[in-house]
């Protein structure tokens, strides 16, 4: 299916939770194991503009399509910050830009590091690294909806499922896009598959886990992805990746919760 | 109901640019307010239209822009990230409404114009684009949060020449539509000017070496942001009719208005080298009497004490400039 980047850039919208009654969390605020994986949802959110640098510095700046929807996927997720955000204070859980940044700041020489890695990889391998990046973000961004919709289900809390679903339905036009962008670039160039393959193999993990602690990515997997109801979700993200050009057999998601130890 | 309110209200200080109320009011597209059928009965200018196509590029070369600003420690800043992400989306819709009244005028080729670089040029372009980022990255994160200030620097410089640009287009060619828009287009970017002039203000008296790097890094860039990657001929046409002698040191009269920057005149300057005739030769000389430059700067020992990482504290200014 076509992405069609005109519609997708008219009706992008910050996610509205203005007309959901968040004062309930007051009255019944929401579990431990839910506000954590809730704050690391957070946070990934804020920290897109970094996800956001990691693929400009490939040649897909130049692309127009690429740049208009990057510029609109990045004021949503950046709005999913703050809606996410809004549900922590209502539970005295305070998000500041002075945080993000001290988070952003402990990244330290690996997170210097990354853009010239990037940016090296994109100049030599070409526009094959699109592919790669388009993928990815495909990758995570099945991963966000799966996370969210989970979510939803597991607290099954009617102004939570409601916001999250909401957020989730966004999640899921950033996956269009990308699937899309990964589809066509794969399907054009076997290049670019070997190096797609490659890269998700050996070097894939789940959202976040290059910026929150093991401790906490290890949570929100065991939390969203653990058990058999969360397994059954990891293998369709692993199905939906594994059905891009010369990708197929691929499990990604699942290796990742089998290398933290997350109880299928 | 209140959502919003609480997090607003956590740690604004009094008289500081909201960054969270403009993101939640960010101005989107402006296709409904433009009143394309008026374009039938009444043309704009074909000059206006050729400066229209030129300043969709401009507005829209913000991931350009991203991409070697988001490389440095800026990037950790998540107020100034958080600004930038609301910025780019609005100037992306500013970008929008310029390039609808350019194709109702039937010119979509001007775009083409815009963007076509003689083979020579966009070899170098795209040799310096690929090395940008890599440069920017070890120069940037060796020099450390004070280049935040130089980042700041250049969206303010830029926002008040484009500024003056376009009110003077309004003036050229006071078709109603355009007008309107265009007042539209300036009260959208008088909220970016508020966040870039007071933390620019703010960061440079806060750092002698913010203000060095700033008076050098602002010296390197061609204004206006996003010319380097378009056509000569359209920059030159932009200098010629929008901004003349007086307008230009008007703009600069701004520029040095800010701490350590009283001896810069890059609107004169940068309108000096639009308008000077030169072939691919001479432009090639500039690029890399640019490069030179840069490379000494690497190569000078660090000014001054290193400043702390923290760029929230406002410091006392040492007027180095005085």
């Amino acid at each position: 299916m076509a992405f069609d980047i005109d519609k997708y850039t008219e009706t992008s919208t910050k996610v509205a939770w203005q007309d959901l009654d968040f004062s309930v969390f007051r009255e019944n605020p929401l579990p431990e194991g839910t506000l954590r994986s809730l704050r690391y949802m957070c946070d990934i959110e804020y920290h897109t503009v970094c996800y956001l640098r990691d693929m400009l510095v490939t040649p897909s700046h130049k692309d127009e399509d690429v740049t208009a929807f990057m510029t609109m996927w990045n004021r949503e997720e950046f709005w999913h910050g703050e809606a996410l955000a809004a549900v922590l204070a209502e539970h005295d859980v305070i998000v500041d830009f002075d945080e993000l940044k001290a988070t952003r700041l402990k990244l330290g020489w690996k997170d210097r590091l990354d853009p010239v890695k990037q940016s090296l990889l994109g100049n030599i391998v070409g526009s094959g690294f699109i592919a790669v990046h388009m993928v990815w973000g495909a990758a995570n961004e099945w991963s966000a909806v799966a996370a969210y919709n989970r979510l939803a289900d597991l607290e099954k809390h009617p102004v939570l499922a409601e916001l999250l679903r909401r957020i989730a339905k966004q999640e899921a036009r950033h996956v269009a896009f990308y699937a899309t962008q990964a589809r066509e670039r794969l399907g054009k160039s076997k290049r670019a598959q070997v190096l797609a393959r490659f890269a998700l193999k050996n070097f894939w993990g789940p959202v976040g886990s290059g910026v929150m602690t093991d401790d906490e990515v290890k949570h929100v997997m065991g939390h969203l992805m653990g058990g058999p109801e969360g397994r059954k979700e990891a293998a369709k993200i692993d199905a939906h990746i594994a059905k891009m050009p010369g990708l197929d057999g691929l499990t990604i998601v699942q290796d990742a919760l089998d290398a933290r130890g997350i109880a299928a | 109901m209140a959502a919003e309110h609480t997090t607003s209200a956590t740690g604004v200080e009094p008289g500081r640019f909201d960054v969270r109320e403009f993101a939640r009011t960010a101005v989107g597209s402006h296709r409904s307010e433009i009143d394309l059928e008026a374009f039938a009965e009444r043309p704009l200018d074909p000059a206006t239209v050729r400066l229209l196509a030129y300043a969709r590029e401009l507005e829209r070369s913000t991931m350009t822009y991203l991409r070697n600003v988001l490389v440095t420690p800026t990037h950790k800043d998540a107020r100034v990230t958080a600004f930038l992400t609301t910025w780019a989306f609005e100037k992306y819709w500013i970008a929008d409404s310029f390039e609808v009244i350019v194709k109702a005028h039937g010119q979509e080729s001007l775009a083409a114009q815009v963007q076509q670089l003689p083979r020579l040029r966009a070899l170098g372009l795209e040799l310096a684009e690929r090395a940008t980022p890599i440069v920017e990255s070890f120069r940037a994160n060796s020099i450390g949060t004070d280049v935040i200030a130089l980042h700041l620097a250049s969206v303010t410089v830029d926002e008040w020449i484009v500024e003056a640009a376009y009110r003077r287009l309004a003036e050229l060619d006071p078709h109603p539509v355009l007008v309107a828009l265009l007042e539209h287009v300036a009260t959208v970017k008088a909220r970016h000017r508020l966040f870039v002039v007071a933390d620019t203000e703010r960061r440079l008296a806060g750092s002698k070496r913010a203000r060095s790097l700033a008076r050098r890094g602002l010296r390197r860039i061609a204004w206006p942001i996003g010319a380097s990657s378009l056509a000569t001929s359209e920059t030159t046409f932009f200098y010629e009719h929008l901004l003349d002698g007086q307008l230009a040191t008007e703009v600069d009269g701004r520029v040095r208005g800010l701490p350590g920057l009283e001896q810069l005149s890059l609107v004169a300057d940068a309108r000096a080298a639009a308008l000077t005739p030169g072939g691919p030769g001479a432009r090639l000389a500039r690029r890399i009497g640019r490069t030179a430059a840069s490379i000494a700067h690497r190569r000078r020992p660090p000014i001054g004490r290193p400043e702390p990482q923290s760029t929230t504290t406002p410091r006392q200014h040492d007027g180095d400039h005085a």
